[in-house]
């Protein structure tokens, strides 16, 4: 078991570049990309089946070492403040196959 | 105007399936389309007017007229975004200015493809070549944005955080989208394979057209009526301003395509082009390169307003404008 860092973030789709430009900046060698989500938050009721992804959101987690996010946490903040969204951060456990003896 | 125009263009089917389509979300009904096929719809009608414009223009060769006609498209094109900017600032702020005038600047090809069978139905004939128009007009707006983004919005946020605008992206987009690339894709292969190549694939493109048009247009009817309730924040003088600038940029085209001798069909269908709003390229490009800007003012503004007027009264006004004009 090894203690990490789960980044989880909810942002428009047309922004997703732009974040995995920071991913792979701060060498963030893994993510998870679920395109075409659907949910309520401060811009009311956001639909998967838009005409086009301008306006459609993307969830974006990725797992890593405490000490890459420390580094990232001022791109990441700036990415917000530019160009809107949400990141959850957690502290998890990452399992990582069977215990050696 | 004449009533039979309108009844004309409203009574056909795909345009009744938009209705219909609007019609489901006021009445609140669980009627959608499943995610993935809008997009193939969509795919579709790219390709099969590519393809037929492509083989059109295989027949006639490329002349001075085609030539006329093509740059007349390119001129309203980088015209329409510089003059709505420059109304709208008057009113809004710099960045929403710059992204509705971009927005405006640029074509819908779904109006374009409604306004084709406009002109089926009632037997006037256009070049093949208007498809190539159309694809020429989709980009010049969004550098025309990018331009005044660079000139007139300096911005404090973006110094800052240390952003710079990423040019080669946002140029990508603006010219390698995956409309103006399917298009452009479909109408060189329409030219290299001419007669032989649109026979084959006329089963599939030509056939079935009206029917994907419809499907297509149902779902946008969704998609519309459910962005009509963000027009609540937008107010009065952006409502207006969606149907009214498509009516002058219309006219103008009207009369430059009357000056330069253009053909009924042709300079109707490049009227249409010129009052036709983006709602998937510009606004893609918009919020990359002005993210300031409000996506729920520009999108319903094309979607919900420009869209629906264009496809209902629009089309036969601006005939009427055409009819007037050619006699």
């Amino acid at each position: 078991m090894k203690n990490m860092k789960k980044v989880e973030l909810i942002i428009e789709s047309v922004y997703l570049n732009r974040l995995l430009k920071i991913f792979k900046k701060h060498e963030i060698s893994g993510y998870t990309v679920i395109k075409d989500i659907e949910g309520y938050g401060g811009h009311g009721f956001k639909t998967a089946d838009d005409v086009s992804d301008i306006c459609s959101n993307i969830y974006v987690f990725s797992v890593c070492e405490a000490n890459k996010y420390t580094d990232m946490d001022k791109d990441i903040r700036n990415f917000l403040d530019m160009y809107g969204g949400k990141c959850i951060l957690s502290d998890v456990m990452l399992l990582l196959g069977k215990p050696k003896k | 105007m004449d009533i039979d125009l309108i009844l004309q263009n409203m009574l056909n089917p795909p345009v009744l399936f938009f209705f219909l389509g609007m019609l489901a979300v006021f009445f609140k009904s669980e009627l959608s389309i499943p995610q993935p096929l809008p997009k193939l719809f969509s795919l579709y009608l790219l390709i099969a007017i590519g393809l037929h414009g492509g083989y059109e223009l295989s027949k006639s060769g490329f002349d001075w007229y085609i030539f006329k006609a093509l740059m007349l498209a390119v001129f309203m094109s980088i015209l329409v975004p510089i003059y709505s900017f420059f109304i709208l600032k008057r009113k809004i702020d710099t960045y929403n200015a710059i992204a509705i005038a971009a927005t405006f600047g640029s074509i819908s090809a779904v109006t374009f493809i409604t306004g084709m069978t406009y002109l089926q139905t009632i037997g006037v004939e256009y070049g093949g070549f208007m498809v190539a128009a159309m694809t020429l007009m989709e980009s010049p707006a969004i550098v025309i944005g990018l331009v005044f983004a660079a000139l007139f919005a300096t911005d404090a946020k973006n110094a800052e955080n240390g952003e710079k605008t990423d040019w080669k992206e946002i140029l990508r987009e603006a010219f390698l989208n995956p409309s103006v690339f399917l298009l452009v894709g479909a109408l060189i292969i329409g030219i290299l394979t001419g007669q032989k190549g649109w026979t084959s694939m006329e089963p599939l493109f030509g056939a079935l057209f009206k029917g994907f048009l419809a499907f297509f247009l149902l779902d946008m009817g969704l998609v519309a009526a459910r962005k009509i309730h963000e027009l609540k924040k937008v107010g009065f003088f952006l409502i207006a301003f969606a149907i009214i600038m498509p009516v002058v940029n219309a006219s103008v085209a009207a009369g430059l395509g009357f000056f330069f001798e253009l053909s009924k069909g042709d300079a109707f269908l490049l009227a249409l082009l010129s009052a036709s709003a983006s709602y998937i390229a510009v606004p893609a490009a918009m919020r990359l390169s002005v993210p300031q800007a409000n996506p729920g003012i520009y999108l319903p503004l094309s979607l919900a307003v420009t869209f629906p007027f264009n496809i209902s009264l629009g089309i036969p006004l601006y005939y009427f404008i055409i009819n007037s004009l050619w006699g």
